[in-house]
């Protein structure tokens, strides 16, 4: 009996009781029409199916990329880019989601959101130039605006046509070139290159020469300066001789004679060497003859 | 009615065939019941038994209870543990590692699976498809090709498993999106090169700022601009480049060095001229001093007979002069011609060589 009790308990749960998981929300309804939705996890009640069927829907962000052929986009300025991007969207409004897209088919949502997201993207570029999306110039580029415009557009569709969906973020997932701008993009880029090596093989010559034309007019620098320091000294010792020479001009002629004769035995001190003849005092002394002449 | 006599054998009374019956069919029906029931225990403990479970050690669970968090949501660590089984609890397991990884799937010339399984670089080619291959463009317009990777640790599971489809999925697009974004405010030369470091630092900016918008549940360790490089069609453009960098440098770097050296010795120069100057100013007033010295001495004599006195002392030098002279050439008389060799050894630079005349 209590066995009889519980496959019966069992089997009343099983028809008239479902369950919502966290992160689901269910959607009722009866013969085919939506009448009440449950968000909040935990169980609920329901009449046995087929009168009422539950649906579960995942309400966490999902998210997809752009899908399709990459298409050219003509931007404001006339320059061409491919663009893909990445967008993450969460059910907001389950009764509209699953009325709109078959049973809440999320492949179904996904179809037709991607075509929302590619004419969105494609009218929101448009409205920019390349420059907003690629520049030298940082001030210029607007990348997270042009994200933000995308994503207002798609938001804008989306309600309109009440999809029962929240648009978490665009993202700009690849910014592209044509094939054939890619080729003029690498001539370009080879150029540059060029120019690049000239530059900086120039730059180094010249920042080299500029070093050394410094170091050299340094040194020359620190010579002249030594020079003059040597002067000065020089000065200074004449100047310190002076009391000498005071002394010395008591008899000039002693001292002139004092002084040639030490510079003649400097001069002649080492490594010197002397042509004598034997006429020249006092090497007169060594000829045997006219000793007469040779005192002379 | 007399009592039964106790000794009078009973009448002979079979019990009824129905009886017998029924008493089997019970026995029986005892016998099913009491399998039933070991079944039904056994059935029980099986039910039971099916709620324990194990989260491995790379893992981490949640409970829910028809449909709930169990505890707020508590994780479950590595161990057993046991739950209600299906439909009363439900076990969600998630594989977590102390730091996951997670790679750009574009910018690069190969997937991140290609990559993996160690791909080749593409072949060279004179412009590129953007439908075969991937590339990131530059500030200045130029196509160079990127491949990041995103360390990332998850802090909040409940987070991460309930929020998300595929939070690792966002996270590869957050890192491709950072990428794009950062390239395209970075000339290509910086990325390449000169600016590596903070290019990859606002990469990882983007990344942080993306997945902290989207609340996660997950912490970003590091962003790692894995490899850069220019289109494999112009790299001995760029090689050539690096070469005349290094050219350059190495130019610069030979003027520093003739820059050290000259100056080095321009100051070692200068000072031996300042240190002579002083030296021979301190050799020609002591030389002054002592010939004045002498002179006062010699004055007397000198006064006397001057003649005389010059002669003595010529000679007397002389004397010297011809000891110590290197050499000496007598030329006889009348000689009418004389040759010498004046292929002398230069003398080596000294201070002895510095002209010492005190004037």
């Amino acid at each position: 009996m209590a066995v009889a009790f519980v496959l019966l308990v069992i089997f009343g749960l099983m028809l008239f009781v479902y369950q919502v998981r966290l992160s689901e929300v269910a959607v009722v309804t009866f013969f085919g029409k939506v009448v009440r939705v449950k968000t909040d996890p935990g169980p609920g009640l329901r009449l046995p199916s087929p009168i009422e069927r539950v649906f579960k829907l995942d309400q966490r962000i999902q998210n997809f990329e752009g899908r399709g052929k990459l298409e050219e986009i003509k931007l404001h300025d006339q320059s061409i880019i491919l663009l893909s991007v990445y967008v993450g969207y969460r059910i907001s409004d389950p009764t509209n989601f699953f009325t709109f897209f078959q049973n809440g088919s999320i492949a179904e949502a996904e179809k037709t959101l991607n075509e929302v997201v590619r004419s969105s993207k494609n009218e929101v570029a448009g409205r920019h130039d390349f420059s907003d999306f690629i520049s030298a110039d940082s001030q210029r580029v607007k990348f997270a605006a042009i994200e933000q415009e995308m994503l207002n557009e798609v938001q804008r569709r989306v309600n309109t046509n009440h999809y029962g969906v929240e648009i978490k973020f665009v993202q700009i997932q690849k910014i592209d070139l044509p094939e054939s701008v890619t080729q003029n993009v690498f001539d370009r880029m080879k150029s540059e290159r060029e120019y690049y090596i000239t530059n900086v093989l120039s730059a180094g010559e010249l920042q080299a020469t500029q070093i050394k034309s410094e170091a050299d007019g340094k040194a020359a620098k620190q010579l002249y300066d030594a020079d003059a320091q040597a002067f000065t000294i020089r000065g200074e010792g004449e100047a310190q001789m002076m009391t000498s020479l005071a002394i010395m001009q008591q008899n000039p002629a002693l001292a002139t004679f004092e002084m040639q004769m030490d510079a003649m035995e400097q001069f002649l001190k080492k490594k010197a060497t002397l042509v004598l003849d034997l006429s020249t005092s006092p090497l007169q002394w060594l000829r045997m003859d006219e000793p007469a002449k040779k005192d002379k | 009615m007399n009592p039964p006599d106790p000794h009078t054998p009973p009448p002979e009374s079979a019990p009824p065939a129905e009886d017998a019956g029924s008493q089997a069919l019970s026995e029986a029906m005892r016998s099913s019941f009491v399998i039933v029931q070991v079944i039904m225990v056994a059935l029980v403990l099986v039910f039971l038994g099916s709620g324990f479970f194990t989260v491995g050690p790379t893992e981490a669970a949640i409970k829910l209870r028809l449909g709930k968090p169990v505890d707020g949501g508590r994780l479950l660590g590595p161990g057993p543990h046991w739950a209600w089984p299906a439909p009363i609890d439900e076990v969600v397991k998630i594989h977590i590692t102390s730091l996951t990884n997670a790679e750009s799937s574009v910018g690069w010339y190969a997937t991140p699976a290609e990559r993996a399984a160690g791909a080749q670089d593409a072949p060279d080619m004179p412009k590129l498809n953007p439908a075969n291959i991937s590339y990131v463009l530059t500030a200045d317009t130029n196509i160079i090709h990127v491949w990041a990777t995103a360390h990332y640790r998850i802090t909040d599971l409940t987070v991460f498993q309930f929020n998300f489809v595929n939070a690792p999925d966002f996270i590869t697009n957050a890192l491709n999106n950072a990428l794009i974004h950062a390239s395209s405010e970075f000339l290509v030369d910086e990325i390449l090169t000169t600016k590596q470091a903070a290019f990859r630092e606002r990469v990882e900016q983007l990344v942080r700022e993306l997945i902290e918008a989207e609340h996660l549940g997950v912490t970003v360790d590091l962003v790692d601009v894995s490899r850069s490089s220019p289109p494999i069609h112009l790299r001995p453009y760029f090689d050539e480049v690096t070469k005349a960098m290094s050219k350059s440098h190495r130019l610069v770097e030979d003027a520093q060095t003739y820059s050290t050296n000259i100056l080095a010795r321009a100051t070692g120069e200068a000072d031996t001229r300042v240190k002579v100057a002083d030296a021979v100013r301190k050799w020609r007033v002591d030389r002054i001093t002592a010939q004045a010295d002498k002179f006062k001495k010699l004055l007397a004599q000198y006064e006397v007979d001057p003649e005389l006195f010059k002669r003595i002392k010529q000679t007397g030098v002389l004397a010297d002069i011809y000891t110590n002279v290197q050499d000496k050439i007598m030329v006889p008389p009348n000689s009418k011609e004389l040759r010498f060799q004046l292929n002398r050894e230069l003398q080596e630079p000294s201070v002895s060589n510095i002209p010492m005349s005190p004037y």
